[in-house]
């Protein structure tokens, strides 16, 4: 049995083929770049189309049994608008595209915050799309000339059947799903212009969109029978394909930036949400709701730490052929260092999302070596997610363990600095794509493989390797982690 | 041909230099020797070890010149290291070094303590290291070794006893000592009743030109020189350097950027109030003048630690090839230079330092200049808490290792706004010890600038409109990081 996920994102498209205990049986990735200048970020579609389509190929020759089913997940916010031809009207905003703050105001004006999130479930801002939209009304005239408006999940959709679904949580990333009675808010797709004619229909996670058109088979070498199951936005795709399934299993993704997914125990659209920047995603699982708290410098600050301060230690690293990032883990073993650095270098997220704030290392001394230095960028990480979570206690999730994903999983050591910082298990998988394992889980339980997706959960989500909190370490990181706390609160905005 | 010696027992080295009667060196040598710490922050040396190393130092010099013709010797060092000895000028134990911070456990009681009328002043200055704290610790830690106690002496001047058999220590020495009342102008009484000293265990003061005595007969013999070699009594380390500049002599500040970063203001005959490290100097006894000395613990020390130990980079000046002298000032990333604590302003061996304003686009250089220019904002806030008048300062002389960068002194100079001039290097405090030995002869008993031979200098720096405001706009922002951070330890 075959059934894949696919997942689109701001940098790379990937196809993994699955068996129905998670083995993989092949995959396939395609990068492509951002572009734009002065504040401008976008992708192409077309771009973005044809490497779906290559990776497609590519692992339809290689499998023995022809893909079953398929779910895509996708970046979110961005659109994809397509004219009464059937041709592409231009680019896609990606996140951190300036366009659309000005909309926000103008948005406001008509609908208050409040309303927004109640129905929404989202904390006004420029990252959804709503706000872009608005500002393509204005500027453009391609809403007006588009017959259909997508988000990536339902235009691949749409590209393979010729169907028009979407699923909740993709549509509920637009700021225009009223995510109770999970249908499109008129009220606010017409401030941007937009007819509820034009967006795609909003179904839950797992529902079939459609079967591939047989000329698509054809092309890409699928089986004439696939179907293609609506999945999610990439977030809540990870955080199914990583286990979580209660509001006491977290999802922790390391990546450029560090995504941690809870799941809420309701939909929560509270004023508290809004001032912390929250939302109320609607989950994959149906019924359920999900949140996430955001680092936006994780593996782009380790980069730039190997690249510009231990650029001699990485060079001397690729000489001699070892891996930089496992080189530095091993030099701090049983390393203790008073040094505290602020990790925000040039923006940061939650508690106080902030595209205009800088970063510090604290604590310095003659004695000081790059190992300490690089110990205290990690820990770092760990007190802003930690503070991050305090700051949303009003959530009332208690987290019993966290499931770490990204390159953070990679490091033993980042594991264990969590589960001790964090104080509760932190565990690695097996399976490392958790995005296209929770669309894969997605589109077997439409094919009636799982009873449910809890089931698919339970099947191919296996734990790698699990860390304890030690208690040995635990006042040492909870007096190090008051003075975080009071670092930041002194010095977050001095400059 | 006439000759004479300059000594300089430095932390872990000696330097020896023999000069000329123009003052003009002949030779030098340097020995380096090894100082032991027993324990974390102990740092102490039997004082042997320096005779050895200037025996061994003087040997080699003399064997390239007419040893007849060798007429005086002057000794200078380190200061506020003290030497024990017991009644017959036997060291007792090691030597308790400058930079020892055994007693930092008497800090600040103690120095609250000495908040009284006649020890006001001392209460300003003491600390770890110095003679005052190191006789105390004697006291209350080796009581059987205290009792033993005869004489104490400081750094240089045990070498002139072990040179004359005379006990001496000058003006430098003693006023810095803590031990010392710089009001009344003589050893503080209350000092000695709190340690437990005795009159006798003290040196007596001379001029730092006056002669101690002739070279011991055994010494004469040992190293091959005609008897009527001069001792003088010398000086400490910030003096002979003084002289070698030619601050004390022309009365111009002199910043000296080595791994600390040393402020020397000759105040003249005038007293001070203000921030830094009050140092009396005499060449004969009676005439006295002043100066201050303030430091910035880790100057070129900060910079060295940032390229060599974390960059991994020994070429120091690499780093600079590319750096835009232009743009110098427009980054508004600032590096808090305390990397070992700071003594003169905020006498808080606690402070740590950091790089704060980081972002994704700052590059290693960013970073190194970030540390130059905290340096230099360190330098600007030294320099107004000593209270030296920086709009009247046409032109601030610099010398030490960081003097060799010129990005580092460019951006000195639009940071203080004052013409940067580098000095050019001669052999420091041997050198300034060696002038003080031959004027003794001549029995030139006046600073003046004819003191030394001519002081050259190299390059000069002039501060630029534009980014010396830049840089006053930032050294507000650098101003309030200290209090932004002062509890988070």
């Amino acid at each position: 049995m075959s059934v894949a996920g696919l997942d689109i994102g701001t940098s790379e498209c990937k196809i993994v083929v699955y068996d129905l205990e998670g083995n993989v049986k092949s995959a396939c990735s395609h990068a492509y770049k951002e572009e734009g200048a002065d504040g401008y970020r976008e992708i192409d579609p077309a771009t973005v189309l044809s490497g779906v389509k290559a990776c497609i190929k590519n692992v339809s020759k290689q499998l023995d049994e022809p893909i079953e089913a398929l779910a895509v997940g996708a970046l979110g916010e961005s659109v994809v608008c397509v004219d009464r031809n059937g041709k592409v009207l231009g680019k896609s905003m990606v996140t951190g595209d300036k366009r659309g703050i000005p909309e926000v105001e103008e948005i406001l004006q008509k609908v208050s915050r409040e309303e927004i999130m109640a129905i929404t479930g989202i904390p006004a801002s420029e990252m959804y799309s709503l706000p872009k939209l608005l500002w393509m009304n204005k500027h453009t005239d391609t809403l007006r000339k588009a017959r259909y408006i997508f988000t990536y999940e339902d235009y691949i959709g749409y590209y393979l059947t010729g169907n028009r679904k979407i699923s909740y949580s993709s549509a509920s990333r637009t700021m225009a799903l009223d995510i109770e009675k999970k249908v499109w808010s008129s009220k606010l797709l017409e401030i941007a212009g937009i007819s509820e004619k034009q967006m795609s229909l909003p179904v839950s996670a797992g529902t079939v969109v459609g079967r591939v058109l047989p000329e698509i088979a054809e092309e890409l070498g699928l089986s004439a029978g696939m179907q293609v199951v609506a999945g999610g936005h990439d977030q809540e795709c990870a955080a199914l394909g990583a286990g979580v399934v209660t509001p006491g299993i977290g999802e922790d993704g390391h990546g450029t930036c560090e995504v941690l997914n809870l799941m809420l125990n309701e939909p929560l659209r509270t004023s508290s949400m809004m001032e912390t920047d929250l939302a109320c995603i609607p989950g994959m699982i149906p019924g359920t709701y999900m949140t996430n708290l955001e680092i936006t410098t994780c593996g782009i600050l380790m980069n730039w730490s190997r690249d510009c301060i231990f650029e001699g230690i990485y060079r001397r690293c690729r000489e001699k052929g070892e891996d930089f990032f496992a080189y530095m883990d091993g030099k701090t073993t049983g390393l203790k260092t008073e040094l505290l650095v602020l990790p925000q270098f040039g923006s940061s997220g939650h508690p106080d999302i902030n595209y205009d704030i800088k970063g510090m290392v604290w604590g310095l001394t003659i004695h000081t070596k790059p190992e300490e230095i690089y110990l205290a960028v990690k820990e770092s990480l760990a007190f802003q997610m930690k503070m991050a979570y305090e700051y949303a206690g009003f959530l009332n999730v208690d987290v019993e363990q966290i499931a770490i994903t990204g390159g953070g999983a990679v490091s033993e050591l980042t594991m264990q600095i969590r589960a001790d910082v964090f104080g509760v298990k932190t565990v690695s998988l097996k399976n490392k794509e958790a995005g296209t394992l929770g669309c894969m889980i997605a589109a077997a339980a439409a094919m009636g493989h799982y009873s449910s997706f809890e089931e698919g959960v339970k099947r191919v989500v296996k734990i790698l390797q699990t860390y304890c909190p030690r208690e040995e370490w635990k006042e040492y990181y909870q007096s190090k982690y008051e003075r975080y706390k009071r670092l930041y609160d002194k010095m977050h905005d001095f400059i | 041909m006439e000759y004479y010696l300059g000594i300089d027992i430095g932390t872990s080295t000696a330097k020896i230099i023999v000069i000329n009667e123009e003052g003009i060196m002949v030779n030098c040598c340097e020995q380096e020797y090894q100082y032991s710490q027993p324990k974390p922050g102990w740092k102490e040396i039997w004082p042997e070890v320096w005779i050895k190393a200037v025996k061994a130092g003087i040997a080699e010099l003399l064997s390239g010149i007419e040893r007849s013709h060798v007429r005086a010797i002057g000794v200078s060092g380190q200061m506020h290291t003290t030497v024990f000895l017991d009644h017959s000028g036997i060291p007792i134990r090691p030597a308790i070094m400058w930079n020892d911070v055994r007693t930092k456990e008497y800090f600040p009681e103690l120095k609250t303590a000495l908040v009284q009328e006649d020890t006001r002043a001392i209460s300003k200055i003491i600390s770890t290291g110095s003679p005052a704290a190191n006789l105390l610790w004697l006291k209350e830690h080796e009581e059987d070794t205290f009792k033993k106690l005869g004489k104490f002496l400081i750094g240089p001047d045990y070498l002139v006893y072990y040179l004359t058999g005379c006990y001496s220590t000058d003006y430098c020495q003693a006023s810095t000592s803590s031990l010392y009342d710089t009001d009344s102008r003589s050893w503080s009484r209350t000092m000695m009743k709190l340690i437990g000293l005795s009159e006798e265990m003290y040196p007596p003061i001379k001029g730092s030109q006056e002669v101690v005595g002739n070279l011991r007969m055994e010494i004469q013999e040992e190293l091959g020189l005609p008897p009527d070699v001069k001792v003088i009594a010398g000086t400490g380390d910030n003096c002979a350097a003084a002289i070698s500049t030619g601050s004390l002599q022309h009365g111009y500040p002199v910043l000296s950027i080595g791994t600390s970063g040393v402020l020397i203001l000759p105040r003249g005959k005038a007293k001070v109030d203000s921030k830094g490290k009050e140092i009396l100097f005499s060449l004969d006894g009676k005439d006295m003048v002043c100066m201050t000395q303030g430091v910035v613990q880790s100057a070129g020390g900060s910079y060295e630690w940032y390229v060599r130990k974390i960059l991994g980079i020994n070429d120091f000046n690499s780093l600079m090839t590319d750096v835009d002298v232009l743009e110098l000032g427009n980054k508004q990333l600032l590096f808090y230079p305390h990397l070992t604590g700071d003594k003169t302003i905020y006498a808080d061996s606690s402070l740590r330092g950091a790089f704060i304003g980081l972002e994704m686009n700052d590059l290693k250089e960013d970073l190194a200049v970030a540390v130059m220019e905290g340096v230099c904002f360190a330098v600007k806030q030294l320099i107004q808490e000593m209270g030296l008048p920086s709009d009247t300062l046409e032109e601030l002389m610099v010398t030490g290792g960081g003097a060799n960068s010129k990005v580092w002194m460019q951006i000195m100079a639009d940071v203080l706004n004052v013409r940067i001039v580098q000095l050019d290097e001669n052999e420091g405090v041997s050198y300034g010890a060696a002038v003080l030995a031959k004027n003794a002869l001549k029995e030139d008993h006046e600073i003046n600038p004819g003191t030394g031979t001519e002081v050259s200098t190299r390059n000069h720096f002039e501060p630029r409109l534009l980014n010396a405001e830049r840089y006053r706009r930032k050294y507000e922002q650098y101003l309030r990081i200290h209090n932004a951070i002062q509890k988070i330890f």
